[in-house]
């Protein structure tokens, strides 16, 4: 088990470096920062001069291995447009990032794994019905729509929330409804159907036969292996969650590091967007590695290679 | 079809929707009343026939540049479709493949898939999608390969969880031992059994990508105006939500009835194959 | 990135703010310490919600127009506009051409950085090294290119010398890029620290700044020109245009700006609110490459202004709040002459002057435009390219993000048509002009007769002598057709009725003289 952690580290660390190298060529590829650094009054000798000055004509590869000089001693580079250090900047912001998906995901799971386990025991009955229906609204409704409708409705009709802002939970219940209502469908209906196979499997069949409790049944044996592709599923949305939620933190100005990082793309802010393709890159990994440790506490059967 | 129906209600029901959207995204030319990129300023933010001073040359209103709402929907069904459908089932081709030749090799195989899914997951999309419109130019094409991009992970994980297990189910042993190749194995004894939840995953991903389009013509990077997709007009229509609700819900709606109809069918067709699996073991 | 009309509309909150200031003059050049002459002490709290925050408070590493109009409340330059727009004392006193390549400032005698510093001479010696310095890789370097050398006279007098005659140095040292900071304080802080911890000679200091989130000045009781009126002001940026309008209805906010141009009317109607307008100097015009052809052909540039209706733009896109330009003169500009009236709306013209080109079925041509940037440029790119096409000429519409865009304009790679806007900073015709014949950007229209029109122009230093020659200028640029010429939008504030406020034309956010009722 050990070495199995160790080599996932290791490749770990691959990725993050695969992703860094990826992102710096894409960013650079797609144009440098100084025409809209300098005021729109300036000429085209200017701009070179400006870009001459701060190292953008130097070849990606030059540009890069300066970066990554720096970056194995944690120095990020300065923001071009904060002048501040990238790496803290971006790390001021997890916390916020945190606070908003953390209540989505707890929001979303909340309501899944009860409606999803009820729909597939009473699967075709009413409830199912009613489960799938608002599984299916959920699932289809875009999320940016329902955020502002929310905002009208909840804020200026009827001034129960706040508009926009981070705060606490008064200001966190909108943007987390927003990004939780996709997730939340998606989880209901994938633990509905895994529920239904696992119910429909041999052992299930077997403990069935030997007389225990329908609920003893559900839970013991059908839920952790109805657990797996959820665990794995919010897993995955987890990493889309933390550089995705990128609309919703738009329209609630929340400050969290999806939109810094976009922001930052957007500006050509290269060492932002290095220090936030780390900083998500290693959340993302860390948080596959833990999905796939949790595989194997669930399921005795799959051997670790 | 008939048969289909007749078995799974719901997916023929699903069938249905799926078909009518799909008849209007072939029959455009047909169904809309005018050019949907035909601008008319003096029309402007007209509403629905039902409202105010609506009218029946624009049933369903105008946009900010008096294009015929109805007709943009009808045409904007062939490309959101067009997008949606292609890199779905683009990605879900890819990450089946993937994820069932991960969790059944194992060892180098599956490290070094589950290590590249792990490194597009952990790729910020927007950053994608921007190199990608930005180098290669915002078209059709690069678009369903961007969004494709972005979803065969899901297929390819949970699939070789799944793989990872049925490897060691007794028929696949019993295949194995009676010396059926690799290929086989994968084909006639696994695929089958991730079918139904990679239908579930595949139906929610195109839901997804629907609205991850129109995240990206949020975003100003998505197809191209005036090019109408339901994404698009979605993104045209925030800005005027309070006043002309109309440009907005009516893409909105289209969304939600294209994806239920999809669900739909999913699930029936779920039901279907269950017998089957059953069979299978 | 633009600047407003500082023509103000509404001068009657002037004369408390002239008085205190007359005061602060008055006291100043008595030698008197310039605390805060006579004003009440500030009280009260304004909470303001904007678009956009400043990227820093480096007055030398400023990114955009959004960041100069705001630290503009922390820092002061040598000059200020006034409400009306004309360029008024603020650190300097007054300023005379020496010669033709230098400008002597007298600076203001016993004004003091918010730590304590003295403001002198050396202050602005080294604040003028420090920008025109390489190594601080100034952004707004380009901008202050022609200054040459700072030379100290003596404790309140600088000489500051040009490459070029430089009609516009004052303009420039001014609240636009002038701002002043301490020798002493920057050596010691660094340049990180001034980013976020600026130390500044203004009406306000910043107190707390946490990014994305919330920004707190607080009124510099010993402020030259007296201390303002409210004591703390709390900024929230608020991107989203529905959120931000939603907090002012929501009385979350006091103040917010901009407010989309759809929302004006709806919110007009909103008795607890009061919306003002400004005619924000930010041109918006097509660009036409007049090298290829059929564009060098000036039937085909006419053609092109015949043929877009943009009053009906300005109607459906800007619900009427903007201002139709007969050329790339802006209506606050000096010199702006309204007797230029701008091509009318006639498409059997345009297509009768295509004919006449050897045009009669058109042609085809590609238009680029770009989403992103700080104002909304693909939605009139549409319509543009939607009258076009009525005409015959069959334009495809390219567009590209605003960052992707910047390069293919810096290489001459731009399409022959495209759209742009240029933010009239300093409010001078001239300025906007050369910049429009600089010959590279994708602008390569050039004209001898207008060269000698505007460098007699820059030769007059007198602006009252100079804005009758714009006339002339205005006339050839109109003939001459080199862009398609569009409008200015307004730019609208709201406020809650408790707020006392008056927008200044050129788009600095000036809060100084912002005042609370009750």
């Amino acid at each position: 088990m050990r070495a199995y952690i160790a080599a996932r580290l290791a490749t770990a660390v691959l990725v993050i470096l695969g992703v860094s190298i990826v992102s710096f060529f894409l960013t650079f590829l797609t144009g440098d920062p100084a025409e809209i650094m300098l005021p729109p009054g300036a000429t085209a000798a200017q701009i070179e001069k400006f870009r001459a000055d701060w190292g953008f004509d130097d070849p990606v590869i030059v540009q890069y291995w300066r970066f990554l000089k720096r970056a194995v001693h944690g120095d990020f580079g300065i923001s071009l447009r904060h002048g501040q250090q990238s790496l803290p900047l971006i790390a001021a912001r997890l916390p916020a990032t945190l606070q908003l998906t953390l209540t989505a995901m707890v929001l979303a799971i909340a309501l899944a794994v009860p409606l999803g386990v009820l729909a597939a025991t009473h699967r075709g009955g009413p409830i199912d019905l009613l489960a799938m229906g608002v599984a299916l609204v959920g699932q289809s409704v875009p999320n940016f729509w329902l955020a502002i409708m929310m905002i009208l409705l909840f804020a200026v009709s009827w001034g129960l929330l706040p508009t926009s802002g981070r705060g606490g939970v008064a200001h966190v219940v909108m943007p987390a409804a927003a990004i939780a209502i996709n997730l939340m469908a998606l989880l209901t209906r994938l633990v509905r159907s895994t529920m239904i196979e696992m119910l429909s499997e041999d052992y299930v069949r077997t403990a069935r036969a030997k007389g225990l409790r329908e609920l003893f049944v559900t839970s013991r044996h059908a839920l952790p292996n109805a657990l797996i592709p959820l665990v794995t599923v919010i897993g995955l949305q987890f990493g889309y969650i933390l550089g995705g939620a990128v609309v919703i933190e738009t329209i609630f100005t929340w400050p969290g590091v999806g939109l810094f990082t976009i922001q930052a793309i957007l500006n050509r802010d290269y060492p932002v967007v290095q220090a936030s393709v780390f900083i998500l890159a290693t959340a993302v990994v860390l948080i596959n590695l833990t999905v796939d440790l949790l595989y194997v506490w669930l399921d005795p059967r799959i051997r670790v290679t | 079809m008939i048969r289909l129906a007749r078995r799974s209600p719901l997916a023929g029901a699903g069938a249905l929707i799926v078909g009518l959207v799909i008849v209007a995204a072939l029959a455009a030319p047909l169904l809309a009343t005018t050019d949907p990129i035909d601008q008319d300023l003096s029309e402007a933010l007209k509403p629905p026939f039902w409202q105010g001073d609506g009218s029946l040359r624009h049933p369903l209103g105008t946009d900010h540049l008096g294009r015929d709402v109805y007709s943009r929907l009808i045409y904007g069904a062939q490309i959101s479709l067009t997008i949606s459908v292609l890199a779905a089932f683009l990605g879900a081709v890819v990450g089946v493949v993937a994820g069932l030749v991960a969790g059944y090799l194992g060892g180098r195989v599956d490290t070094i898939i589950m290590r590249l899914a792990d490194l597009n997951l952990a790729f910020p999309l927007i950053l994608l999608a921007l190199a990608v419109v930005a180098l290669l130019g915002a078209n059709l094409k690069n678009l369903v390969i961007v969004m494709a991009i972005t979803t065969w992970m899901i297929y390819a994980r949970v699939v070789r969880g799944l793989s990872l297990g049925l490897r060691e189910r007794e028929f696949v042993q019993a295949a194995r031992a009676l010396g059926a190749h690799d290929a086989r194995i994968i084909a006639r004894h696994l695929l089958p059994n991730v079918l139904a939840p990679v239908m579930v995953i595949w139906t929610l991903e195109v839901a997804r990508i629907i609205l991850m389009e129109s995240a990206l013509s949020f975003l100003g990077l998505g197809v191209p105006p005036p090019t109408p997709t339901w994404g698009r007009m979605l993104a045209e229509g925030r800005d005027y939500l309070t006043v002309a609700g109309w440009i907005a819900v009516f893409p909105g709606l289209a969304i939600l009835f294209t994806v239920l109809g999809i669900n739909f069918l999913g699930d029936g067709l779920r039901d279907l194959l269950d017998p089957r699996l059953r069979r299978q073991t | 990135m633009s600047s407003e009309n500082p023509r103000a509309e509404n001068p009657r909150a002037m004369t408390r703010r002239d008085a205190l200031r007359v005061l602060g003059l008055t006291a100043a050049a008595a030698g008197l310490n310039a605390g805060a002459p006579v004003a009440a002490a500030p009280t009260g709290e304004a909470k303001i919600g904007l678009a956009a925050e400043p990227n820093t408070f480096d007055p030398h590493l400023t990114v955009g127009r959004n960041t100069q109009i705001f630290i503009a409340n922390v820092y002061d330059g040598l000059t200020a506009r006034d409400v009306q727009g004309n360029l008024v004392p603020a650190l300097a006193e007054s300023w005379k051409r020496l010669n033709a390549t230098t400008w002597q400032f007298a600076l203001r005698k016993g004004v003091k950085f918010h730590n304590g510093d003295d403001f002198n001479a050396d202050s602005v010696k080294f604040t003028l090294d420090r920008a025109t310095n390489p190594e601080t890789k100034a952004t707004i370097s380009s901008e202050l290119s022609t200054i040459a050398g700072t030379e100290v006279v003596d404790a309140f007098t600088v000489n500051v010398a040009t490459r070029t005659p430089d009609f516009l140095l004052p303009v420039r040292l001014g609240e636009l890029f002038g701002l002043m900071l301490s020798p002493k304080h920057t050596n010691a802080a660094g340049k990180e620290a001034i980013a976020v911890k600026p130390n500044g000679t203004g009406p306000f200091k910043l107190v707390t700044w946490a990014k994305n989130e919330r920004l707190v000045l607080e009124a510099n009781e010993n402020y030259w020109r007296g201390a303002p009126k409210v004591k703390t002001i709390v900024v929230r940026p608020i991107l989203e245009d529905a959120a931000r309008v939603a907090a002012l209805q929501a009385g979350e906010v006091d103040l917010i700006a901009p407010i989309p141009h759809v929302r004006i009317a709806e919110l007009q109607k909103n008795d607890k609110l009061v919306i003002k307008t400004i005619a924000a100097p930010r041109i918006f015009h097509v660009t036409i490459d007049v090298r290829k052809p059929p564009f060098d052909n000036v039937k085909v540039r006419q053609a092109l202004n015949y043929a877009v209706d943009v009053n009906a733009i300005l109607k459906t896109l800007y619900f009427g709040h903007g201002t139709r330009l007969a050329t790339v003169v802006d209506k606050g500009a000096l010199g702006y002459d309204p007797s230029v009236q701008p091509y009318p709306y006639d498409p059997s013209k345009a297509k009768a002057l295509l004919a006449e080109a050897g045009f009669p079925n058109g042609f085809e041509v590609e238009f680029d435009s770009f989403t992103g940037s700080i104002a909304d440029h693909s939605k009139p790119a549409e319509a543009i390219v939607g009258y076009l096409q009525k005409v015959g000429i069959r334009a495809k519409a390219n567009v590209f993000e605003f960052s992707a865009f910047g390069p293919r304009r810096v290489q001459n790679k731009t399409a022959p048509l495209f759209i742009y806007s240029i933010g009239n900073a300093y409010l001078e015709p001239s300025w906007v002009i050369r910049w429009m014949t600089q010959g590279g950007l994708g602008m390569h229209y050039k004209n001898a007769k207008l060269d000698e029109l505007l460098t007699r122009i820059e030769a007059t230093d007198d602006p009252k002598k100079r804005a009758p020659q714009y006339s002339e200028v205005q006339k050839l640029i109109k003939d001459e057709a080199p862009f398609i010429f569009l409008y200015q939008a307004d730019a609208a504030f709201g406020m809650s009725t408790r707020v006392d406020y008056t927008p200044r034309p050129d788009e600095t956010q000036w809060l100084y003289p912002l005042g609370l009722k009750g």
